[in-house]
């Protein structure tokens, strides 16, 4: 579904990116994992164009779309959320989803399946941060995506509530076969819900395989610990 | 839950008690303005108030495209002087006119739009602030077309001071209100006043937010064009004083700030109230006015500083 290939992307000294190529499978639930400043988000920024690479090439569902803007890669089927939460905090929780669809039945929809239907009418101001996180999953359904990018959903969030949202997310994979690719810094949530990890360090992708594999990785255990 | 994403404006939504506080707001308004001409016998103060009908419409516009998207214009006045300019150098048909200065209007309006494709927050504010000190420099200097600070003579149509005018101006002025007003309460709307929360998110809600403020601006535009035709038919001459930006700009900016920004409402009985206020001042000292004048640009600060700490 979505193959990034060989992407590099430098911010004036620091290479934020250095020939990352990656794949992910349809209906896929993938974890991309690694230490602060490794070049995640900055990954997640190039796939949705939020970022233009220096070199390489993204392609989603066979077409490349190295080029194309933020909103027209929306169209084709790529939602993403943000490391800080983003949202309209003086509109209420369905407006905020009214942004992305005008298909109101979609929204009553989005809001069921994320727990958010009685909150409809609230300011998303008022929302507590688990709200917010269930909102910005809310959007990006209400998008009618088929790759989901979220950046550290359950940043914030206590274990109950990563729970919930690792389960959450989990069910949306089976019942609706969306494709996941999901950023984490809290590996034993993210481990329960995903089924392969891509392990990145210093721009480049350093180990890949399933969450057994990656943490036996000697190359993974010293980019996380400095040792083997 | 799949397809693919199609960007319409949506249906008209009119709930809560703001909105019916605000629709409450524009019913007590047109109804005041309705009974004007039957209490108010001076014919300089019909054509006074027919004049702020005007501007408080332009206002509302300004509130609309620049106010409620965020992007803060302060060369607003440009899209008067196009709009005037192209319409009265062309014709001297009225019907003509009109139509003339709604394009012109549009056209001023994606002219404003433009810069917002590359530019956001103050760089934007400061690169529009110099359109129309441009377009008065060009009326100055090619005297022969623009007649400078002079002024083009305006074909005489209307009657100024009756109360055919004054209704004329009013009827307008509620269609134009009721226009915005029905706008922002759509998804339209919805997405002007997003972005002026977070153009990221909007842009990764699927819309292409240069579109929006291009429709903005024309819409907005070409109101105002219409308006600036009214405005400077009743004024007898279209010139520069049209398109300096002070003090028109500092009231537009205190009339929508004042209260719900980007409500289009207030911003329109701001616009009325502050107009009527200029005449008053007319007859101040410049050093009285200047302090007013300074006054307001203060209070504007505060506003504008106390809507963005707010985010």
């Amino acid at each position: 579904m979505l193959r990034v290939e060989s992407v590099s992307k430098r911010f004036g000294g620091v290479v934020a990116l250095d020939g990352v190529s990656v794949e992910v499978d349809k209906g896929e639930l993938m974890g991309l994992i690694g230490p602060n400043g490794s070049g995640k988000t900055t990954l997640f920024n190039v796939v949705t164009g939020h970022v233009k690479p220096d070199n390489g090439r993204v392609v989603f569902d066979g077409m490349d779309i190295t080029r194309k803007p933020v909103h027209l890669r929306v169209k084709i089927g790529i939602a993403r959320s943000f490391q800080q939460p983003k949202y309209f905090p003086s509109l209420t929780v369905r407006d905020n989803l009214r942004v992305a669809t005008r298909d109101e039945g979609l929204i009553e929809e989005a809001l069921k399946v994320v727990g958010l239907s009685g909150k409809s009418s609230v300011p998303a101001a008022k929302l507590t941060l688990h709200e917010i996180r269930r909102l910005e999953l809310a959007r990006c359904l209400a998008l009618r995506p088929k790759l989901v990018l979220l950046d550290e959903p359950m940043a914030g969030l206590a274990m109950r509530e990563a729970a919930e949202l690792g389960e959450l997310i989990k069910s949306l994979n089976s019942t609706m076969g969306l494709t996941y690719v999901i950023v984490e810094h809290r590996l034993s949530s993210l481990f329960k819900v995903v089924e392969r990890v891509v392990v990145m360090n210093a721009g480049r992708k350093i180990a890949e395989g399933t969450p057994e594999d990656v943490v036996r990785n000697p190359l993974v255990k010293q980019a996380y610990l400095g040792r083997s | 839950m799949m397809g693919s994403y199609k960007p319409k404006i949506g249906p008209l939504r009119m709930g809560g008690p703001r909105a019916l506080g605000d629709f409450a707001a524009i019913v007590g308004i047109i109804a005041v303005l309705a009974v004007v001409p039957f209490a108010v016998t001076s014919s300089y103060l019909l054509s006074a108030l027919s004049m702020a009908l005007l501007f408080g419409v332009i206002t509302a516009t300004y509130d609309f495209a620049s106010i409620r998207t965020g992007y803060i214009n302060l060369g607003y006045t440009f899209i008067m002087g196009i709009a005037g300019y192209v319409a009265f150098l062309s014709t001297s048909s009225p019907q003509l006119l009109a139509l003339l200065a709604a394009v012109g209007g549009a056209l001023g309006g994606v002219l404003m739009a433009l810069p917002g494709f590359r530019l956001r927050g103050p760089f934007y504010a400061m690169a529009t602030l110099i359109f129309p000190f441009v377009l008065i420099v060009i009326a100055r200097t090619m005297y022969d077309v623009f007649k400078g600070d002079d002024g083009v003579p305006v074909p005489f149509w209307l009657p100024v001071g009756g109360p055919y005018a004054y209704y004329l101006v009013f009827s307008f002025a509620v269609v134009s209100l009721l226009v915005l007003y029905v706008l922002i309460r759509t998804r339209f709307g919805t997405i002007l006043k997003s972005m002026s929360e977070d153009e990221i998110l909007v842009e990764s809600n699927g819309i292409n937010t240069n579109i929006i403020k291009l429709v903005s601006f024309v819409i907005a535009g070409t109101i105002a064009g219409i308006s600036t035709f009214l405005y400077v038919s009743l004024q007898g001459v279209m010139s520069t004083a049209v398109i300096e930006p002070i003090p028109l700009l500092i009231y537009m900016l205190l009339a929508c700030g004042i209260y719900k920004p980007g409500g289009v409402v207030w911003s329109f009985m701001g616009g009325i109230g502050l107009y009527m206020f200029d005449i008053y001042l007319r007859g101040a000292t410049p050093e009285l006015r200047l302090a007013i004048i300074s006054a307001m640009l203060i209070i504007i600060y505060f506003l504008i500083r106390g809507r963005h700490a707010a985010r």
